[in-house]
């Protein structure tokens, strides 16, 4: 008789807990006080477990910190009801709330999507969909120095560039150019880039903005890229040729 | 007079919220509102000592909190870039602190805020012709705009120009505090701010709670005024003259001692700002 192969068990998602001692206060009233501290574990493809501190609101912010199951199991102590109390509702309300601030600024109601970004971001500081979806309500209103506040945030957002977001930082540069803050715009793109380097649609974007700043040179050779990247794209070459018809006006004597 | 052109005022006067509705909400507003000072000593990123220096360097130059920090080392970018983002996420307007109560519906809210912007078109209307008619108005505007930022930085009090100065405002202003401001690019602007008897306590009130007069007793008010007007010319370039003591009684209307004015509004208290015509 052969014998089955042991079935897969589900990747472990789970809250674990431990004692920590934090320092509190300044000067004379600085001391120590022990804290229980709450983290989200996700077990990752390899085995290690990322561990998520998780915040007031119970959701898990911060980077993820990644620690073997032998270590996990050795620190910290599972605490399931956590999770399927606390977490998971959060995690499922924010999610809500993110859905129907977004459905809200697609109907143009800029004003409550406004309020119902902002209370997603209430409950963890660190959401990407909602920080784009807040920076894109600004822009799209026109207002600038509100903009520059999330622009700030989402650049140093960990997670902000990944594929998973690429139809957001990609209209969220698209409306930073259309604004006029070129210079955030250039910056906004270059970081994303430097983390999704295949990505045309970037390319061309940039070249566009480069085109407002004033920049040919670089603006022709980002299309450049763009054309290596998907020769196939008509968008790309249009705009490659038009820069080729300006310089032929320039040097026209 | 046509309110004191702040949105809660605008809300009472459409009989749209009850007095107590507004004070509820502005009180959840000031609860959830924290100041830039507050979130770094909770974020464990400044100590209460460094926040109270900048506070004190703040009293004297026209900058934010933030900027002072980094300059003098408290502070790094990153910090400040993730709490400013943090106080604006938490930041309640009034609007949503009345929708949060129950007070409003949406749709309701949304009616009143187009005929609130329509009323807020007037008012600048209003302001820009009370600017013009003065005789160096980019002056003035300099300086109306320098006294709201100093109001703010240093008494924590929103303040809005609402137009002309008008006669009857102007009788009911009787304390007169003359001062003169040497601005780049404008030169010597003699002017006065003209109050009830409120503001001055009210600024007396601030300014003790914000530490720059701690050990005064009270019935020293026009000294907190002086204070802030010292502080706003300052801001402005070189202080001068904001010192002198304060007339008791000023003349019944600006414009008959050859002055322009504009009238100011902070919650709780009109004031006028009076433009002395320029001498020799």
């Amino acid at each position: 008789m052969s014998s089955t192969p042991p079935e897969a068990s589900a990747p472990l998602k789970s809250v674990f807990t431990t004692e920590a001692a934090t320092t509190v206060g300044f000067g004379t009233t600085k001391r120590k006080v022990e804290q229980t501290v709450y983290v989200f574990v996700e077990e990752q493809p390899d085995g290690m477990m990322a561990c998520r501190a998780l915040n007031g609101n119970f959701v898990p912010s911060g980077k993820p910190r990644l620690v073997s199951r032998e270590e996990l199991l050795r620190r910290f102590t599972p605490a399931p009801n956590v999770y399927l109390e606390r977490v998971l509702p959060a995690l499922r309300g924010l999610e809500r709330a993110v859905d129907e601030a977004d459905r809200l600024r697609e109907s143009g109601q800029g004003f409550t999507a406004e309020f119902e970004y902002k209370n997603a971001l209430r409950i963890d500081e660190n959401h990407v969909r909602a920080s784009f979806g807040l920076g894109l309500t600004y822009l799209e209103r026109g207002d600038t120095d509100k903009a520059v506040l999330v622009f700030r945030k989402i650049s140093r957002l960990e997670g902000a560039f990944t594929p998973e977001f690429k139809h957001l930082f990609n209209e969220f540069g698209i409306q930073l150019r259309k604004n006029g803050m070129l210079i955030q715009a250039v910056g906004h793109y270059a970081k994303a880039l430097r983390l999704t380097r295949t990505d045309e649609h970037l390319h061309y974007n940039l070249a566009r903005t480069l085109y407002d700043k004033g920049k040919l040179r670089a603006a022709r050779r980002i299309l450049k890229k763009a054309l290596l990247l998907r020769p196939d794209f008509p968008e790309a070459r249009a705009f490659l040729k038009s820069l080729g018809r300006h310089d032929a006006k320039e040097s026209a004597p | 007079m046509n309110g004191t052109g702040f949105f809660g005022d605008f809300l009472l006067r459409q009989g749209a919220v009850t007095p107590d509705q507004l004070r509820q909400a502005l009180a959840s507003q000031a609860r959830s509102n924290r100041r830039m000072g507050d979130l770094c000593v909770e974020a464990g990123v400044m100590t209460p000592g460094q926040v109270e220096d900048v506070l004190d360097a703040q009293r004297g130059t026209d900058a934010c909190f933030g900027q002072l920090a980094i300059a003098r080392g408290y502070l790094r970018r990153k910090d400040l870039d993730a709490l400013l983002f943090r106080q604006h996420v938490n930041q309640v307007h009034l609007g949503e602190a009345l929708l949060t109560l129950g007070a409003l519906t949406e749709r309701r809210f949304c009616e009143l805020l187009d005929l609130f912007h329509a009323q807020e078109s007037r008012r600048r209307r209003s302001v820009d012709a009370a600017l013009d008619a003065t005789t160096r108005p980019e002056a003035a505007r300099a300086l109306a705009t320098g006294l709201e930022r100093g109001f703010a930085r240093q008494a924590g009090l929103c303040v809005k120009p609402l137009g002309p100065l008008d006669p009857a405002s102007a009788a009911a202003m009787p304390h007169v505090f003359p001062a003169t401001a040497v601005m780049p690019g404008f030169g010597r602007l003699d002017f006065a701010l003209r109050m009830g008897d409120d503001l001055p306590r009210l600024l007396g009130a601030r300014l003790r709670v914000a530490g720059a007069a701690a050990d005064s007793a009270p019935g020293t008010e026009p000294d907190a005024v002086r204070t802030l007007l010292d502080g706003v010319c300052g801001q402005l370039g070189r202080p001068i003259g904001s010192g002198r003591p304060p007339r008791p009684t000023g003349p019944a209307h600006p414009a008959a001692s050859g002055e322009t004015g504009l009238l100011l509004a902070c919650p709780g208290a009109l004031f006028g700002l009076v433009l002395l015509p320029l001498t020799a």
